[in-house]
């Protein structure tokens, strides 16, 4: 390749190589109209990083933002399955619960269970109206009477609210009804109740189902509050995770403080 | 005292990084802090050489000084002070230059004495150049580009401009080429340029199918293109013998 010299300055000779291309090079005391063979080009500083934000690509990253946040924020908890109830009378009815306790899906698990859905329309209402509302039907319906039972089971893989809901659920339907209905947690149903509600049902024929699989939880007693009054959660003034630890030195301290824990119970409970 | 100096010091800071702000813009201002600095790329490639710049040493001092303008060119304020930054970049490119040069290891200079009458090498060898013939055609093609810088001033281009704005790319070169084609097709489009002072943008883009961002951002490098292929400059033409698709092989 040739290239013609077309301009010198003190540190580049402009050149002409013979595609077109106008080059800076080094000026190797060239003179104008000389041509040369070989020339060290200019090597260009690479553009320039500068932040220019890039409006494309940042709205797609607001929007899919935006989308997450509707997602996880919204669509989630309102109408994603976050665990089922169970409602057995005789009418056996499962009620799938979002996680900010709204209905979205009802089914019915056998015959009574339809007619008693029937008519009804509970979706989207909070779970606590709809299970309300299931009860005063069947009351309507013949299918409780006063002294009937209620089996609720509540399954979910978040056992906290498994516990939370059934319990929820339980205070709630005593209080409305008192001593009117029993209510059963996680589907035991005692067999003379069964029976008993079998008559005055007058349907015989239909068993309240029974899910085998359904642990006999330990009905009708509140999930255990959580004592208060445990020194090792409550406060450690050592930092330590482990207050009753071999270190000799320590022994005693932790006794002081185990003391001092309980007089701050106290004091929480005198408060 | 001693913040005085710091003061001043950092004034000097000052007006240099000024300087070298403007020189990435303004080919004449980049000529003048080249030329104002010129003992500092002398003294750098001295360290680089270790021997006097008269000692055969020229085509470095003509690199380092190609590194200085690099380094003028890519320098940006608050990442450093300017003249270290220009020190290494001097130094990086002569040692660049000299792996280069290495390849080129094996030859000898014609410019050693050969024998002992004191001759050089390249005067023992038989001339087979009209020096003469040679000088002559240097002259007119000196002519020529002074014609052609004339002529290209009168557009408000230097050849620096022109060199600064030349396609980097094979792609945008190409296109360049395709505009160029179109024109010389159709020679009233190179008529319209010399007579209105102006790049007909909208017939090129029409003749030649090239986006019109592509020839407005190398306006000054088609303008420069395009005047080299009308009247006159057949030097100019001659050395672009790969640009002319039939001229080269056919007549």
């Amino acid at each position: 390749m040739k290239y013609l010299v077309m301009e010198t300055h003190p540190a580049y000779a402009v050149v002409l190589d013979e595609r077109g291309r106008f080059l800076k090079a080094a000026n190797l005391h060239y003179q104008v109209g000389q041509t040369v063979e070989d020339v060290v080009e200019l090597r260009l500083p690479p553009p320039r990083r500068r932040f220019r934000p890039a409006w494309g690509a940042l709205g797609a990253l607001a929007l899919a933002a935006c989308l997450c946040l509707g997602f996880f924020g919204y669509w989630q908890p309102n109408f994603i399955p976050y665990g089922t109830l169970r409602i057995q009378i005789n009418p056996d009815v499962e009620l799938s619960v979002s996680k900010t306790d709204r209905v979205l899906d009802l089914r019915a698990l056998n015959a009574d269970g339809e007619t008693l859905l029937d008519g009804l329309d509970l979706k989207g209402e909070d779970s606590d109206d709809a299970v309300q509302e299931l009860v005063e039907k069947a009351f309507e319906k013949g299918f409780l009477a006063r002294g009937g039972a209620v089996s609720i089971t509540a399954s979910s893989e978040d056992d906290d609210w498994q516990i939370r809901e059934e319990a929820a659920l339980q205070a709630q339907l005593q209080a409305k009804y008192g001593d009117g209905i029993a209510v059963y947690l996680g589907g035991a149903v005692p067999e003379q109740d069964a029976a008993g509600q079998q008559e005055q049902n007058r349907q015989p024929s239909s068993v309240p189902a029974q899910p085998e699989s359904a642990p006999p939880a330990a009905s009708q007693t509140q999930p255990a509050a959580p004592s208060r009054g445990d020194p090792q959660d409550d406060w450690d003034p050592t930092g330590s995770d482990y207050p009753y630890d071999s270190d000799d030195d320590d022994d005693d301290e932790d006794e002081d403080e185990e003391d001092e824990d309980e007089d701050w119970d106290d004091w929480d409970e005198y408060d | 005292m001693q913040l005085e100096t710091e003061q001043t010091m950092r004034r000097k800071e000052h007006s240099i990084v000024f300087e070298v702000r403007a020189a990435q813009t303004d080919p004449a201002a980049a000529d003048a802090l080249i030329g104002q600095y010129m003992p500092f790329i002398r003294s750098e490639t001295c360290k680089f050489t270790h021997a006097p710049i008269e000692a055969g040493h020229e085509d470095e001092l003509s690199i380092a000084t190609l590194a200085f303008y690099e380094a003028a060119l890519s320098y940006q304020r608050g990442r450093g002070a300017f003249l270290p930054y220009a020190a290494a970049a001097i130094r990086n490119r002569l040692i660049d230059h000299y792996r280069v040069e290495q390849r080129h290891g094996g030859t000898v200079s014609l410019d050693v004495p050969a024998g002992e009458d004191g001759r050089l090498l390249s005067e023992t060898l038989p001339d087979t150049r009209d020096e003469i013939a040679a000088y002559d055609l240097r002259e007119a093609t000196r002519a020529e580009i002074a014609e052609f810088g004339r002529q290209l001033a009168s557009f408000g281009i230097g050849f620096s401009d022109v060199a600064d704005n030349c396609p980097r790319q094979e792609r945008t070169l190409a296109a360049c080429r395709a505009v160029l084609d179109c024109a010389r097709a159709n020679p009233i489009l190179l008529d319209k340029l010399l007579r209105t002072g102006r790049l007909p943008i909208r017939d090129l883009v029409l003749g030649s199918g090239v986006d019109k961002k592509t020839i407005e951002r190398h306006r000054k490098y088609l303008v420069a293109i395009l005047l080299a292929f009308t009247n006159g400059y057949e030097i100019i033409r001659g050395h672009l013998c790969q640009l002319t698709p039939r001229g080269g092989t056919r007549e």
